[in-house]
């Protein structure tokens, strides 16, 4: 039996505010840094901005790169730099009630761990951001392992190198045992075989037999 | 170390991000300022910019012969960021935020000159800028003083003593305003109008206008400040009063070059898509211009923002905002020159819309759509149509090529976004360039609101899929007046009402909207709608109701679920009832069209753990004020309550995701001060009860085996979550976080995992499986940020839909900033990689052709040498 159920399509999402929320009566700091260039190009001055809460307080950048965020009551807080090119370490500023600053590392695994940071902040870029994946660069070894060129590869070697080595002496004898090997493994496959391709494992022997008649008979049968 | 490395090599693996070479590709963004509260239009500079501050708190300069955005700033979130003042001169951009903070914008590139607090409070203060000075103007009644504080505007320091101005005639009700460097106040059928800036004894003049009951301050000219009182505007002139009596409630004033003549610009609507701009000259109409525009707005009222007038028969360009939030930028002789909907920057509700087929295919549909019909009927509908392709074939004009940019693609890629935001305007976009298809506007409505989140709830009651029938779309608001529902009905193809501009007034107060699964002989999903009363209605009303049928209602305040079935009769029947006693913050329902392909999961022993795949299964989020986040899972067919989680010292915001047999939801834990995921797995076990159907009665008993883990996410906010969706359910699942930042991360489900062990054994990886150990921390990595350096702005909400190909899933986000993608969670492995080579494959076919023939030819020739030997 199938139960249906209406989908209800109210979402309700509420943000709660959090606790902290701006009191007028508790002290108000501003906190105070420096954003060191990360590049030459003017324009990173207005694209970067200090946030602190995700934007609930901002301190912008004035032509130095200093920054202040205005009315900050006393707390933690994890101070970012948003820029769209360029990656900064986050770090945690603790105001406590004196209005004394205190800057350190943000660590959300080991909390009880304190790498001190001197204030006035100043922050430092680690690098710019990399969003893209390179493209793979043309590359001679890419284009010898690519299976279509392994394919063509393949029986150009089989074609113009294999019979060279099959003139070879000993490589002739290798091959003649290891065919001799599959005969006893499977000798119903084998005999097969041979019923099939004929002569052809004589061929190279009348080869080296100097009777052409013989020869001659060998190569019509196969090409026949 | 290696720990970390092979996680890292696997996150690498794991997220599929772009080449730099795709950047705008798939994707587009588009930025916007919201609902426009000052701006000022730079005439003089050589290049001529407009400077605008909104009411989202954004500060931007925008271009005046297009108007895109050059600098945008965005100030704090919230009322606290509220702009309250704003000015610009002297080469720099003043604003004052609620929060009290004044800062100095370079209106060149936005960056900041200055920023300093305001020692005083904001509510009773009004500001001016002259000169390099900043003033604050107390206008204090209880002493019956003007105190006018003066500092400097690039430091902040006071610079002069509180000047007194003493005002016997102000009372209670004594209302100011400010404009350029004047102060005026309405005192009983009066007004008075002050220079505080100026030095010396204060001039007080006085302007009668009887009839007043509200001053506002009016657009108008350096060196011309006017407000409007009653119908009578007001204009100072070099210390003279000039008044003019104009019937027009948006007006700006200016003067004429050469005459130095006062002339007021009056724009009204005349309807939702014509304006009227007319000037006047000493009270004389001298000319009028009708204006069509290309969108829809509020046809109640329009305001002049500012303008700019050259030439001695005045030629004046004026930026306009409408009640819909539409900002304009006109030339009075009657041309728009371009049109910003910022009303996309309040969408609350966005849906992703099939377009109809060609009218080829729709020919071909047309000919099997009738079963009754004859054979031979059949037969000349079969010739018709592919006389018609034949047609389309050899004619580029048929009309098939016409409408050829909004027809369905082989893939289902192109598709048509419909947003409707809070203000009444409904958008139509292209999705693949982002461009507006449409717009209405419909007028007298809002939205409706659950714990301060507004929606209007959209049914895509019928699809583009049934021919003959066009699509149809049901949006549903409220009234502003009577709160009662009102339901509007449209094509979203064309964006044509059904049932007219005024809806359908439905005459009672929604409590419950929802879309009916069943179809009527039209193809038409039925709309359900609870009213205040418990009664049910259904739109159209003779839509089919499955049996049997439950609903289930939440009072988000009070924290009671309420579960009913509905009767043969429409009547409600309670069926149980929860109550949390603690505010509901969230509730999380899954997707209506998710598909779950695999009912089961394979362990590394290569048993099957059985997924507990309930459809009925809701998630509920209380949140106390002491700090209690809690969730239940409630199946709200049977009302049994299957799990709940408590997490405490938590605080919002929270976010919560809901989809197969698995919940994500993301909290701030006020503890260790750092925000944490949790996800909740449910499996049913080793065994499935029932592989054909899930029923929520037959075993209410039942208990799911349940997986938690948590995880710390090392960000300082997240504005939105969202889970990625595709057709069949086949590809794996991302979860899309927007990151206050401004960044919207793709995060691979298997990194949220509630059963990544604890140690990785040889065992586990033996069979092909990748599994991730454990780590308490998830990566952030800047590869999988979808929007690369797109920083986008205030995001509310994403929004995902599938694709027609299984791999794509379709990503609309928006905020201040609408951003649109495409992501493939699993990798596009469906269609054939846009990269792939097809110089090299035919090359390689072409070579081995040739070799072949080659080859053969010099075969023959040596076996035929060999003979000859």
């Amino acid at each position: 039996m199938n139960y249906y159920l209406s989908l209800v399509t109210i979402v309700i999402s509420l943000h709660v505010v959090r606790s902290q929320e701006v009191d007028s009566t508790q002290e108000k700091h501003d906190i105070e840094g420096r954003v060191l260039a990360p590049t030459h190009d003017p324009s990173w001055i207005s694209s970067t901005q200090v946030y602190i809460r995700g934007g609930q307080f901002i301190g912008f950048l004035k032509d130095d790169g200093s920054f202040t965020i205005k009315n900050v009551p006393t707390g933690s807080y994890v101070l970012e730099v948003v820029n769209p090119d360029y990656q900064f370490d986050p770090i945690r500023v603790e105001i406590n009630s004196k209005g004394k600053f205190r800057a350190r590392k943000v660590d959300y695994i080991q909390l009880s761990k304190i790498t001190p940071l001197p204030y006035p902040l100043r922050l430092k870029t680690i690098g710019k951001i990399k969003y893209f994946q390179t493209r793979e660069q043309w590359r001679a070894t890419d284009l010898l392992f690519n299976p279509m060129v392994l394919m063509m590869v393949a029986p150009l070697f089989l074609i113009m190198i294999l019979p060279r080595l099959m003139n070879d002496p000993e490589t002739r004898k290798e091959m003649e045992q290891l065919q001799s090997m599959t005969k006893l493994d499977v000798p119903e496959m084998s005999e097969m075989l041979t019923s099939y391709f004929g002569g052809a494992p004589k061929k190279p022997k009348a080869a080296v037999k100097p009777k052409p008649s013989a020869s001659k008979l060998q190569a019509g049968s196969s090409s026949g | 170390m290696l720990k970390y490395l092979l996680l890292a090599v696997l996150c690498i693996a794991q997220t599929h991000s772009l080449y730099e070479d795709q950047v705008g590709k798939f994707d587009w963004k588009q930025s916007y300022v919201g609902k426009l509260k000052f701006s000022h239009i730079d005439s003089r500079a050589n290049i001529k910019r407009i400077y605008v501050a909104s009411e989202d708190n954004a500060v931007a300069s925008l271009s005046l012969g297009s108007g895109t955005l050059l600098w945008r700033q965005v100030l704090e979130k919230g009322p606290q960021g509220a702009i309250v003042y704003f000015h610009y001169g002297a080469n720099s951009l003043v604003t004052v935020s609620f929060n009290g903070l004044i800062r100095v914008w370079n209106p060149n590139d936005g960056s900041l000159l200055a920023g300093w607090t305001l020692p005083l409070n904001i509510r009773h203060v009004k500001f001016m800028v002259d000169g390099g000075n900043f003033y604050a103007i107390e206008v204090s009644s209880a002493i019956k003083t003007v105190l006018v504080h003066t500092y400097k505007l690039a430091s902040g320091s006071l610079n002069d003593v509180v000047k007194k101005i003493p005002a016997t005639w102000l009372t209670e009700s004594t209302y100011c305003e400010t404009n350029q460097n004047v102060l005026a106040c309405l005192v009983q059928g009066s007004v008075k109008i002050l220079f505080p800036s100026s030095g010396g004894q204060t001039q007080i003049l006085e302007q009668s206008v009887p009839s007043a009951t509200f001053l506002t301050p009016v657009s108008s000219a350096i060196g011309l400040p006017s407000f409007k009182a009653g119908n009578v505007v007001i204009t100072v002139n070099n210390k003279n009063i000039e008044t003019s009596q104009i019937e027009c409630n948006s007006v700006h004033v200016d003067k004429t070059e050469d005459t130095n003549k006062v002339l007021a610009i009056c724009v009204r609507p005349l309807s939702k898509s014509n304006i009227e701009v007319d000037i006047f000259i000493s009270q004389q109409k001298i000319s009028s211009n009708n204006l069509q525009l290309k969108t829809q707005i509020a046809q109640s009222d329009i305001n002049v923002q500012s303008c700019f007038c050259k030439g001695s028969s005045p030629s004046c360009f004026c930026i306009l905002s409408s009640q819909d939030h539409t900002t304009l930028f006109i030339s009075t002789q009657g041309k728009v020159v371009w049109i910003r909907e910022e009303a996309l920057t309040s969408i609350i509700s966005a849906e992703f819309l099939d377009l109809p087929v060609s009218d080829v295919d729709a020919a071909i549909e047309k000919e099997f759509d009738n079963q009754e019909c004859g054979y031979f009927e059949m037969f000349t509908r079969r010739l018709m149509s592919q006389f018609y392709q034949i047609q389309t074939l050899l004619s580029i004009e048929s009309p098939a090529f016409k409408s050829s940019a909004l027809v369905r693609d082989k893939f289902g890629l192109h598709k048509l976004i419909l947003s409707v935001t809070s203000v009444g305007k409904v958008f139509a976009m292209d999705n693949l360039s982002g461009k507006i298809l449409w717009t209405l506007y419909l007028a007298n409505v809002t939205p409706y609101s659950v714990t301060g989140k507004q929606f209007a709830p959209v049914f895509v009651q019928r699809s583009t899929r049934y021919v003959p029938y066009p699509a149809q779309v049901s949006i549903l608001f409220k009234q502003s007046t009577s709160k009662e529902g009102v339901l509007f009905t449209l094509d979203p193809i064309t964006g044509q009402l059904i049932h007219g501009d005024q809806g359908q007034k439905l005459g009672y107060q929604v409590e419950l909207s929802t879309l009916l699964p069943g179809v009527n002989k039209n193809h038409l999903r039925g709309i359900l709608l609870l009213d205040s009363n418990n009664q049910i209605h259904l739109e159209p009303p003779s839509s089919p109701v499955p049996k049997p049928y439950f609903i289930y209602k939440v009072h988000p305040q009070f924290g009671v679920l309420t579960g009913y079935f509905v009767q043969e009769d429409l009547k409600l029947q309670k069926v149980w009832e929860l109550n949390f006693g603690q505010p509901v913050v969230h509730v999380a329902s899954k997707n209506p069209v998710e598909k779950v392909h695999s009912q089961g999961r394979v362990l590394y022993d290569r048993s099957v753990l059985y997924k507990y795949l309930n459809p009925n299964l809701i998630a509920v989020a209380t949140h106390t004020p002491d700090n209690v986040f809690s969730i239940h899972l409630v199946d709200v067919v049977s009302g049994n309550l299957v799990e709940s989680i408590i997490h405490k010292r938590t605080m919002g915001p929270f976010h919560m995701v809901h989809s197969e047999n698995w919940l994500v939801y993301v909290y701030f834990n006020e503890k260790t001060r750092r925000n944490e995921v949790s996800t909740v797995e449910m499996f049913e076990g080793k065994t499935q009860s029932n592989s054909t159907a899930f029923s929520s009665l037959s075993k209410s008993l039942f208990k799911p085996i349940l997986d938690k883990q948590s995880y710390i996410l090392p960000v300082s906010q997240v504005d939105a979550i969202k889970e990625t969706i595709t057709e069949k359910g086949i590809t794996s699942k991302h979860i899309l976080i927007a990151l206050g930042t401004g960044s919207i991360l793709e995060m691979p489900w298997m990194f949220l995992d509630p059963r990544r062990p604890a140690q990785v054994t040889p065992d586990m990886r033996e069979e092909g499986q990748v599994v991730l150990e454990y780590t308490p921390e998830l990566p952030i990595l800047s590869e999988a940020i979808i929007n690369y350096n797109q920083t986008l702005y205030g995001i509310k909400n994403i929004h995902t839909a599938p694709s027609g190909l299984e791999s794509t899933c379709f990503v609309f986000a928006h905020g201040l900033d609408l951003f649109y993608t495409r992501v493939a969670p699993s990798k596009t492995f469906d269609i054939l990689k846009e990269d792939f080579d097809y110089a090299l494959i035919c090359l390689v076919l072409g070579a081995l052709i040739v070799g072949t023939v080659v080859s053969k030819k010099l075969a023959s020739r040596k076996t035929l040498k060999q003979a000859w030997k």
